[in-house]
């Protein structure tokens, strides 16, 4: 198994939708067309924080839009998972747009195609990040090749606004707001909104 | 209620499944009555009707595609894409009907061309079927049911079975065509009951604006059912066909207005609506 995926901690982003703006103005989508999407769900009464979801193309283990594709324009790539559109094969049949759970394929009037999140796979293959996980500066989005079924551990496959089709996998991780056991840090970011209220003095590893 | 702007794109798709149900019920009406009477060369003109109504629906359906100069390119996904597959049984329902039109008009009626008449009709009711299974994908919490599924090929068998009773006379019992009526009833009552349970906070209506143009519609549907029952059991059978095709074209409407799917930010609206509602109780 090696699969791609983005990670998306609940507990670190504060919905400044750089993510969003990132990857329109790498990838030049034209205005009004978004391939990554914050939701914003406010608290429930008595909590105080403010829970966001950036998503985009969840590039699942079995995607739907590869299965429906009745002219071979999308494809999932075998060496990391990733799912890529090809404008020069699409017929624009939107056909993939009622595949997908998630709502991550976009139409675009203007050229007659669909469009979405290829997670960047350009930037990828000259070993820099996508531009949604390099902007975030609050380290909520990360991405990782996923190669062993335990590193699956302490993330979440599911949460509000995400739900895990099991026969779509996919390949979008949670670490949830609430949760206490948190995975090992990938990357280095400043400490949580949360820890930096409580002022700890030792340090903190997550 | 208004025509949500985004719904424009799926009226070439109802115009197209509208088109082929009712040619594959034509079809199978007039394969059954030349394969039961007498061989005949002006019998094949019945076949003219659906081989015109299938060839428009393939031109329709074409002219909703983004890039239709690439159209040919929707076959090639046959081994994994219920589309590709639908377009290929589209395209060997035209081909053999058209084939069997020639061969029967250009050479003398032979015994064997009702085979060709007879594979044709049962690729457009693999057709019908297919029109009912392409939409069974994940996430679409509505089309993803046996009762969306079956509802095309039992639209089709309706059309053709009372043809066979009431047009052609060519079977004097009507328990076929009541037998598919109540399945068409059945189907409506199962698309009814969940989709009217279905609330605007529970999952996303892609069409949300016209929820209550669906719900009305299918209550119609269901109406129009009944009341092709009863015209029959008072003898008044001459206006059926209209009300069948009526019906049929309400299905297809009603059925790409229905769409519900379970999507991120359906789901996220759904909690804020739940948590707005606690709020305002908590008060």
């Amino acid at each position: 198994m090696q699969q791609r995926v983005f990670i998306f901690d609940e507990q670190r982003c504060f919905g400044c939708n750089g993510c969003t703006a990132a990857c329109a103005g790498t990838n030049k989508t034209p205005a009004g067309l978004l391939w990554r999407t914050v939701h914003k769900l406010p608290p429930e009464q008595g909590a105080s924080t403010t829970v966001y979801l950036s998503i985009a193309c969840n590039h699942c283990e079995h995607p739907p839009c590869v299965e429906a594709c009745p002219a071979n324009a999308l494809m999932k790539r075998k060496q990391d998972g990733i799912v890529i559109h090809d404008p020069d094969k699409c017929i624009g049949c939107r056909y993939c747009q009622m595949a997908c759970p998630y709502d991550a394929i976009k139409w675009n009037p203007v050229e007659g195609l669909v469009s979405k999140c290829h997670f960047c796979y350009e930037r990828i293959d000259q070993g820099l990040e996508p531009a949604c996980v390099e902007t975030c500066f609050g380290g909520a989005l990360l991405q990782k090749v996923i190669e062993h079924d335990y590193e699956l551990d302490h993330y979440q496959r599911q949460t509000i606004g995400l739900y895990n089709f099991e026969s779509v996998s996919p390949g979008l991780l949670i670490i949830r707001q609430d949760q206490e056991n948190r995975p090992p840090r990938i990357k280095e970011f400043p400490p949580p909104i949360m820890e930096s209220k409580q002022k700890t003095g030792g340090k903190n590893e997550n | 209620m208004r025509i949500n702007k985004e719904f424009i794109h799926y009226l070439p798709l109802i115009a197209f499944t509208f088109l082929a149900v009712i040619a594959t019920g034509l079809l199978i009406a007039g394969t059954v009555h030349m394969a039961l009477s007498d061989s005949s060369k002006n019998n094949q003109e019945a076949l003219y009707l659906p081989a015109i109504l299938l060839i428009a629906g393939a031109i329709i359906s074409f002219l909703h595609l983004g890039r239709k100069i690439r159209a040919p390119r929707a076959t090639l996904g046959l081994l994994h894409s219920w589309l590709s597959r639908e377009i290929v049984l589209l395209s060997l329902t035209i081909g053999l009907l058209l084939a069997f039109i020639t061969l029967h008009s250009l050479l003398t009626p032979a015994f064997w061309h009702i085979y060709v008449l007879i594979t044709a009709s049962v690729v457009a009711l693999c057709l019908s079927f297919s029109l009912g299974i392409v939409y069974s994908l994940p996430g679409q919490y509505s089309w993803r049911n046996l009762h969306n599924i079956l509802s095309p090929p039992a639209t089709s068998l309706l059309i053709a079975s009372y043809l066979l009773v009431f047009g052609f006379n060519l079977f004097e019992f009507n328990l076929v065509f009541y037998a598919f009526l109540f399945t068409d009833l059945l189907l409506v009552y199962l698309r009814s009951r969940s989709f009217i349970s279905v609330s605007e906070n529970e999952h996303f209506l892609h069409f949300r604006h016209l929820k209550l143009l669906t719900m009305t519609l299918l209550l119609i549907r269901f109406a129009i059912s009944l009341a092709i029952f009863a015209l029959i059991m008072t003898g008044w059978t001459e206006f059926i066909l209209i009300l069948l095709l009526g019906n049929s074209l309400l299905d297809r409407f009603t059925f790409y207005s229905g769409e519900v799917q379970y999507k991120p930010g359906a789901q996220i609206k759904q909690v804020k609506a739940e948590r707005m509602a606690r709020a305002i109780n908590e008060k």
